[in-house]
């Protein structure tokens, strides 16, 4: 396997960055090479101003990507900030009317660190668990809101394996309860639907990187931002209805406006692709023995696929698969030798969560990709498991 | 071993790249079957086990293999070992200092149990030799 002779890289870790969409990249080329439009957006000079409009454009394709008004967009470093911003800014914006605040175990660090943070100061968090699917069921949630919860925060798509929640269902369980809803989107804004007219969120986080955008700029959605219902956690300006300050980073929000509008345009066609994908992958491995989908089936998103090989060493199996780039677990998670907590919560064990590898699809993936890496993919795990030790008296 | 793991590896030493693709002494490749010693250590449930196997006279070992499952750090070790005793003096097993796998291979500090599980299968192995010949 080690030998085979075609070197070329195929990147199959969409789920931890996608690559940037050569439209996007012109578009941003454009813009720093523009003289005329070199200002601080926030600047009242023409220049300035020409820099607002831009940005004012951005924020209408990205809003109009999820079907949300524009004024309830700010612009933030990212996803991570988005729900730091959300999360912190809310649960202590409503801090006086309660502590009490609601996740779940399968979340990102970006979702998971904050409310660790709230924790040590004070505030008290249940964290619910998935079924052996990665799914919530709606019934612990209901059972789990209590008359001082503020907030419950639930991301859409699992990075790590695709999971799919309910989230037109559990945010109408909170916006019954009156508890505000935070809803971590990174992975799933650009790839599937989301019509924030239609669906009773709150707060949305959104990553630019993950649907063909740059990296450093993403967005949060803050249903009726006028009302202001978060306290700031950075300080030192206005920008971003006052709930985010800095200066905005131009050639990345025209970018970051530039991926939305191809996504309206194509994520009908990508979805179409990452099914064809998935479901190709699977009838490749379908005759493979002791090679197992982790997480649901049911309710996953296609471009996510995370399997386990029992009696292989996950390490060792990457290494084996190189110049493929796949994935163990969370990429804001690799320098933790920690097993992944997503899998660890689907009642898998260590051994079955190091055997685990996750490929993940963009836009550039083709079949012949798919075939090349599950040709590695099956050698290196026979070559592996070959020399699995023998008479064992476990 | 392909062009792309013979460039520079940002984690993994080339050495260590080598002898991991290598795997002379895997038993996989080149099995012992029958008349053998052998000794296991490490954990099953935790990715980290290995198992060698030898074939040895009075003097010394004839041959010797190994199987595994683990990291490649794991891996690249087993390879340098079972190289450094294939043929050696019964003897002279213990002359072998395992920790200096660590800078040789240029394994993490906080991999250093790899070296515990050698030096645990590798005592083992030494053991049965002494008393076979005693």
């Amino acid at each position: 396997m080690i030998g085979n002779n075609r070197n070329r890289k195929i990147y199959m870790d969409g789920a931890a960055t996608m690559p940037t969409d050569p439209e996007v990249i012109e578009s941003m080329l454009a813009c720093l090479n523009n003289k005329e439009l070199f200002a601080n957006p926030s600047s009242v000079h023409a220049s300035g101003r020409d820099a607002m409009h831009k940005i004012e454009k951005a924020r209408d394709q990205i809003s109009t990507l999820i079907n949300a008004n524009k004024e309830d967009l700010i612009f933030t470093s990212g996803a991570t900030e988005s729900n730091n911003l959300a999360i912190i800014g809310s649960a202590k914006f409503r801090a006086n009317n309660g502590k009490h605040l609601i996740t779940m175990t399968t979340e990102h660090k970006a979702v998971s660190g904050p409310f660790d943070y709230l924790e040590e100061e004070g505030f008290e968090v249940t964290r619910l668990r998935p079924g052996t699917d990665g799914l919530l069921d709606t019934k612990q949630l209901k059972k789990a809101i209590r008359e001082d919860t503020q907030l419950v925060s639930i991301m859409h798509i699992n990075n790590e394996i695709g999971a799919i929640q309910n989230i037109f269902e559990i945010a109408s369980v909170c916006e019954d309860q009156g508890v505000l809803f935070h809803c971590d989107a990174a992975q799933s804004v650009g790839k599937i639907s989301i019509d924030l007219k239609k669906l009773p969120i709150d707060l949305l986080s959104i990553s630019a990187h993950k649907f063909y955008g740059p990296q450093g700029i993403g967005a949060l959605f803050i249903k009726e931002a006028h009302k202001v219902k978060l306290l700031p956690i950075t300080h030192g300006g206005e920008q971003e209805m006052w709930v985010r300050p800095g200066t905005l980073p131009l050639h990345q929000i025209i970018g970051f406006g530039v991926a939305a509008k191809l996504a309206m345009t194509r994520m009908r066609e990508d979805l179409v692709l990452m099914e064809d994908l998935s479901n190709h992958f699977f009838e490749k491995i379908r005759n493979l023995p002791d090679i197992f989908l982790n997480g649901s089936d049911k309710s996953r998103y296609p471009g996510i696929v995370n399997i386990r090989a029992p009696g292989v060493n996950g390490e060792s199996l990457l290494l084996l698969l190189e110049p493929l780039c796949v994935a163990q677990g969370s990429a804001c998670n690799s320098k933790n030798s920690e097993p992944s907590h997503v899998l660890r919560e689907l009642g898998l064990n260590d051994h079955e969560i190091q055997s685990s590898i996750r490929f993940s699809f963009t836009r550039d993936t083709t079949r012949d990709d798919v075939d090349f890496a599950l040709e590695k993919y099956i050698s290196a795990v026979n070559q592996l498991r070959k020399n699995y030790p023998s008479n064992i008296n476990e | 071993m392909s062009d792309f793991h013979k460039k520079k590896h940002d984690i993994y030493s080339s050495y260590l790249i080598e002898l991991f693709a290598r795997s002379d002494y895997s038993d996989a490749k080149d099995s012992i079957t029958t008349n053998h010693y052998e000794a296991f250590a490490g954990d099953i449930n935790d990715n980290s086990f290995i198992q060698i196997k030898c074939i040895a006279d009075d003097k010394s070992i004839k041959k010797i293999r190994y199987r595994v499952i683990g990291c490649p750090y794991l891996m690249a070790s087993l390879e340098w070992l079972c190289e450094n005793l294939e043929n050696k003096c019964i003897n002279d097993i213990e002359k072998i200092t395992l920790i200096d796998l660590m800078e040789i291979l240029k394994i993490p500090s906080d991999r250093r149990s790899i070296i515990l599980l050698l030096e645990d299968a590798v005592n083992d192995i030494r053991l049965q030799l002494i008393k076979k010949t005693t």
